[in-house]
């Protein structure tokens, strides 16, 4: 009896544990479920600030949200305007005599005292601060003893004294093997008097170079005819920070492109009401000047339609007064600044911008001085002087929209989620609504990495418009669902999915009625889950 | 609750494998000095003390039980699988409004107790160490939580869906304990028991809501949920945030048996004590009002790597922004009483009562027959039927069976509840336990 139980024991509990073993191995398996779920799952509002910029708007109008845009452009680099060339004077000294000759110590040598002329063309200039430059001054002594230079620009001056250099020592050459003294000056803040000795020129600068033998030295043997000294001095780089004479007559082309990024993504027919656009002219500089605006034309890249602006100011050359100085004060000139302002009643403005441009480009002439020197020499150019022209444009979002048509691409990574897997079946509701006076389609494209199509939405779907009173004004939103099945497919789809494209038709209601557009309308899109979510207990 | 499975496969195994060593070793039988004039070797029920050096048991159980969930459903969650429609409707046809109850425990460990040293002869102290891995879990819930968690919102569109007075409380936790046992008076027929030891949190995290209701409108365009109640999070699911430091306290057990010939009386209070839950425990108080609509994007124009659904973000908006921090909290402590009674040689009558420290719990009496009968000189087999009412449900049946029971062996395999077992799909409460004891 015993030994039975021995026997039979083991075998018992290896039948156990093999049970257990084998139950080990089993698939791991979840407690889950399967609930109806009705859920919300994102929400979206959309207002006139999420299809244009909000620096654009304002929203402080009564007669609901306008539309303003605003473009400073300089019609002329100020560089261009007024230049100072880079200018120089060399001059050497030899020796007088046929034969060689001793000179004592501390013999004068030479003295220059030269008028230089300053190139800039047709202008008369009188006066000139410098902001930035050099006078670069080189000295070379071919003698055998040391020699002194004094150099002075009396007519430069910064603070009330001029610009003197004394006592530059140059130490002792020889006509192979010269020596040489560079002294640079930074003319930062000097003032330029170019109206040279007697008051009545322009453009002219007296610089003075005198040279004589160390005193202290013990004399020099000159040779006959060779050079024992050379002098240059160069004024580099000088730009101006104030010029004061005549200006002359030069003429200038401008032309360039304004990107309009408001209305690029948008397409289709708009009706406007009430456009405005100012047009302001500044001229920062102490010179009249003419200008023809030979051609402002709005261009719709994507249909390739263009029109150009038909106002005065694009039929006759304007003039444009100077500016004036206003010494003392914190700007030290006052700009000149002429408006036009340009409605439905003087130009074809509300056209120009019906059109939808995504580009504005225009094409000038201006001319300096049209009547020559009436200022008899009292032009001014201040460095922050220009030629500005600024766009202020205002519309009025009192609107009708047919077919009006919005596109935008939304980037991503996929759109996917770990709990989208545990819904089993179902549909995506989209409930929105709508607050704006218009019918909405809006259709959403999945595209792939490759920009394949991978599936579309609401091809067909109406947001309906909310309806308006008799000021034309929404009062209450209306409602819409739109209704998406959710499935395998869709989820494997939406992971895949690179790009969004968006693309909303607008037709306002009731159509061809002009409606004001008040920064309250929304658009509220609500996405709503509905259907059996599997719940998994992991 | 899966977590009962994967720690019952865990520590089932290792005890099965004591078992089969100690089984498969023939140890053979030592005159016994005389423990107890009534605790007799032949004794049916478990041993209490060694009778020579050292007495080993294993024990496993768990259970399930509920005063509405048919057990079909309660096994789904310890033995996971997919539950069906079908049974939750079974489920859903003995709700009450409030009140639900459903619990389930899991208890695994090991003792050893030997003769206190220099006591041999007197054998009137008792010395042990025990370790033991619990895990229990309680729920209270209203009809309208039942519904909402299991066949979701969408039947309680443009209606209120009450989940007040709702509470889930799991625990898992293990302990280490030192025993000493000693009698009273010479007669040895009071026996006292005082169990010191330690406590280590493993897993905590409760939720009561106080009051709670969430509508959902027809479209299902928001979620409005009015709160008020705590949320607490403890253990292991708080290592991502901190470091997981120790989550300890002390407990306690301490008993007391009666003895006379004919009967045994056992009072007893197991796991009385506190864990003090580490500083990366999470607890929410809230007392507000959510109103859902969704994931807000801000901009649909700027949706770049973005996802349209998300889950937590409802969750998110429930725990608000709360700060980790430790704190303590009572063990669920087990009160327990019972009474043997010797009818005759062979029949046995037992009572019991037990009743264990959480809220919706209810003292669980207990009524058993048991039988024994010889098997040759040295063995004996026996079972034991019983007749429950209350815990964590109501009238159940139980069933143990005793096929080894000698001077140094002692197993028993049986059941708690056996109508779960029977009926799963319309019946309440299963649960299977296992011992093992071995006198060497």
């Amino acid at each position: 009896m015993k030994r039975t139980k021995i026997k039979y024991r083991p075998v018992f509990f290896s039948i156990i544990f093999g049970t257990l073993l084998l139950h080990s191995c089993k698939k791991e398996e979840f407690t889950s479920w399967d609930t109806a779920v009705l859920a919300p799952l994102a929400e979206s509002t959309l207002g006139i600030d999420n299809l244009l910029a909000d620096s654009l708007l304002d929203k402080s109008q009564t007669d609901g949200v306008h539309l303003k845009f605003s473009r400073l452009l300089s019609l002329i680099d100020t560089d261009s305007l007024f230049k100072i060339p880079d200018t120089a004077f060399v001059e050497s000294y030899k020796s007088p005599f046929f034969f060689p000759i001793k000179l004592m110590a501390g013999a004068k040598l030479d003295s220059i005292d030269n008028l230089v002329k300053f190139d800039f063309s047709n202008s008369r200039i009188t006066e000139l601060m410098i902001e930035s430059g050099q006078s670069v001054l080189t000295l070379k002594n071919y003698i055998t003893d040391i020699v002194l230079f004094d150099f002075t620009v009396p007519k430069a001056t910064l603070n009330g004294k001029s610009l003197i250099h004394k006592d530059l020592k140059a130490d002792t050459g020889t006509i192979q093997k010269p020596s040489e003294i560079n002294v640079i000056t930074d003319l930062k803040g000097y003032k330029f008097d170019l109206k040279g000795d007697n008051q009545s020129q322009f453009n002219r600068l007296r610089g003075k170079i005198t040279a004589r033998l160390n005193p202290q030295g013990s004399g020099a043997i000159i040779p006959p005819n060779q050079n024992l000294i050379t002098y240059s001095n160069e004024f580099k780089g000088l730009v101006p920070y104030y010029a004061r004479g005549y200006l002359g007559q030069p003429v200038f082309s401008a032309g360039d492109s304004i990107t309009s990024e408001v209305f690029s993504r948008l397409n289709g027919n708009i009706n406007l009401k009430d456009v405005k656009m100012q047009l302001s002219i500044e001229n920062g500089i102490g010179a009249d000047f003419s200008l023809e605006l030979k051609k402002l034309v709005a261009i719709k890249t994507s249909s390739g339609k263009n029109l150009q602006l038909n106002h005065e100011i694009c039929r006759s050359v304007q003039t444009i007064n100077r500016a004036i100085e206003t010494p003392g004060e914190v700007n030290p000139f006052k700009p000149y600044h002429k408006s036009y302002v340009l409605n439905a009643s003087n130009s074809n403005v509300t056209d120009f911008f019906e059109l939808l441009p995504d580009k504005i480009t225009y094409d000038a002439n201006i001319l300096v001085n049209p009547l020559g020197d009436i200022s008899s020499g009292n032009d001014f150019i201040y460095k922050t002087s220009n030629i500005k022209i600024k766009f202020n444009l205002d519309i009025p979002l009192n609107l009708s929209l047919s077919n009006l048509s919005l596109y935008d691409t939304i980037t991503t990574n996929g759109i996917a989620s770990s709990s989208s897997e545990s819904i089993q079946s179902g549909e995506i509701r989209v409930l929105a609504e709508n607050g704006f006076p218009f019918d909405m389609n809006i259709q959403v494209k999945l595209l792939d990495e490759q920009r394949n199509t991978l599936d579309e939405f609401f091809t067909q779907d109406i947001i309906e418009a909310a309806p308006v009173n008799t000021n034309s004004e929404v009062i209450v939103p209306k409602k819409t669902t739109l209704k998406l099945p959710f499935n395998n497919i869709l989820r494997s789809k939406l992971s895949a999915t690179r790009y969004i494209v968006v693309k909303a038709n607008l037709n306002s209601q009731p159509p061809n009625q002009l409606l004001p557009i008040l920064s309250s309308y929304k658009l509220k899109l609500k996405l709503i889950g509905s259907g059996i979510f599997r719940i998994i207990l992991k | 609750m899966q977590y009962i499975l994967k720690t019952y496969k865990v520590y089932l195994f290792p005890i099965l494998c004591i078992f089969h060593f100690i089984a498969i070793t023939e140890i053979k039988a030592n005159q016994q000095d005389e423990v107890s004039p009534y605790i007799r070797p032949d004794d049916f029920s478990e041993p209490i003390l060694p009778q020579q050096t050292l007495l080993i048991k294993t024990k496993a159980m768990a259970l399930s039980n509920s005063t509405c969930l048919p057990s079909g459903f309660t096994n789904a969650f310890v033995f996971p699988a997919y539950i069906s429609e079908k049974l939750i409707q079974q489920s859903q046809k003995k709700l009450k409004e409030n009140q639900n109850i459903m619990g389930a425990e899991f208890n695994a460990g090991i003792e050893f107790y030997f003769k206190a040293p220099g006591t041999r002869k007197k054998t009137d102290r008792f010395l042990g160490i025990s370790y033991h891995n619990q895990q229990i879990t309680n729920f209270s819930f209203s009809r309208d939580f039942f519904n909402i968690v299991m066949t979701g919102n969408a039947s309680y569109a443009e209606k209120e869906a009450k989940l007040d007075k709702s509470t889930g409380f799991t625990l898992q936790y293990e302990s280490l304990k030192f025993h000493y046992l000693f009698f009273t008076s010479s007669k040895k027929n009071h026996l006292i028991q005082l169990s010191p030891g330690l406590a280590r949190g493993i897993n905590y995290s409760l939720f009561e809501f106080k009051k709670a209701i969430l509508f959902t409108p027809e479209e299902g365009d928001y979620l409005n949920l009015e709160l008020h109640g705590r949320l607490e999070e403890s253990g292991r699911s708080m290592n991502r945030i901190g470091n997981g430091a120790v989550s300890v306290g002390p407990v306690i057990d301490v008993g007391y048996t009666f003895l006379t010939e004919k009967s045994k009386l056992q009072l007893g209070i197991h796991d009385l004590g506190i864990i003090f839950w580490n500083k990366n425990s999470m607890g929410y108080a809230r007392d507000t009002n959510i109103y859902f609509t969704g994931i807000n994007i801000d901009n649909i124009f700027n949706l770049k790597e973005s996802s349209l659904v998300s889950g937590d973000s409802l969750l998110e908006r429930i725990k608000g922004k709360n700060i980790p921090s430790g704190f303590s909290r009572k063990l669920p402590a087990l009160l327990s009483a019972k009474y043997t009674y010797q009818l005759s040689e062979k029949y046995k009558l037992e009572m019991s009562l037990g009743y264990r420290a959480l809220k919706d719990y209810r003292p669980l009496t207990e009524c058993s027959l048991l039988s024994s009968f010889k098997m040759g000189k040295r063995h004996e087999v026996g079972y034991r039927v019983n007749i429950s009412y209350g815990g964590w449900g109501k009238f159940n049946t139980g069933i143990e069976l005793v096929p080894i029971k000698s001077n140094h062996h002692f197993l028993s395999i049986g059941t708690f509840f056996n109508e779960g077992f029977i009926n799963p799909d319309r019946w309440r409460g299963n649960g299977i336990h296992v011992k093992y004891c071995i006198q060497l």
